[in-house]
């Protein structure tokens, strides 16, 4: 069985995964709703898409045998890892009922766009190991 | 009749004792730099020709550069 090409692989371990983000603002959109970015995805929502697409690499190119870049995929997967923890559990006490001060709208602002550039490193590096794999 | 002073977590002031702002700046240093490490090991690995291996080196050293740069950055006040 031949590997997948690139835009079938990105279509449906990436467009299909994150599809409700799009939709969720179009849907804001035509109910003229404030929906704002940091809204949507400042409870670190992308921070499981993000590590579930680097366990996944990770697995797939340890399946495929030992790869003299293991290790790099080994430690990039663990830094993405390690990042999202970060980005979910600043999201989760964010959200948690403390005095906010007036910080939260800004740990929610930072914490969205920290999640979202997160998710496109993950989907950039995912194609690049894959690739360098050869199952892609 | 009763002087209404201000609380003191109400005044303007730097938020350097704020561990969460600290820990999202981190993320968002480190994100930021994992980023532009990838960029620029891409682009090294386009343009060179024994730099193939480029993108994740770019990528853990941005990182680390990005994350040290997030913890050290200092917001201004606010409301000051």
């Amino acid at each position: 069985m031949s590997p997948p090409a690139l835009p079938e692989s990105l279509f449906y371990n990436s467009v299909l995964p994150l599809s409700p983000v799009p939709l969720a603002l179009l849907l804001g959109w035509l109910q003229e709703k404030e929906m704002r970015l940091a809204r949507l995805l400042g409870e670190g929502q992308l921070a499981f898409y993000a590590t579930l697409m680097s366990a996944s690499t990770l697995g797939d190119v340890v399946r495929r045998g030992s790869p003299a870049d293991l290790g790099l995929v080994l430690a990039g997967s663990l830094t993405i890892m390690i990042l999202s923890t970060i980005v979910y559990s600043v999201a989760v006490l964010n959200h948690a009922p403390t005095r906010r001060n007036g910080r939260g709208p800004r740990r929610e602002r930072r914490t969205s766009i920290a999640s979202s550039v997160l998710a496109v490193c993950t989907t950039v590096m995912a194609v690049y190991f894959r690739v360098k794999a050869g199952l892609l | 009749m009763k002087k209404n002073t201000p609380h003191l977590s109400d005044l303007p002031s730097r938020d350097d004792h704020d561990p969460l702002l600290r820990a999202a700046n981190l993320a968002l240093g480190a994100t930021s730099g994992m980023g532009l490490g990838i960029a620029l090991g891409l682009a090294a690995s386009a343009l060179l020709p024994g730099a193939g291996s480029a993108p994740p080196y770019g990528m853990l050293a941005g990182t680390a550069v990005g994350a040290v740069i997030g913890i050290l950055w200092r917001d201004e006040p606010r409301g000051g």
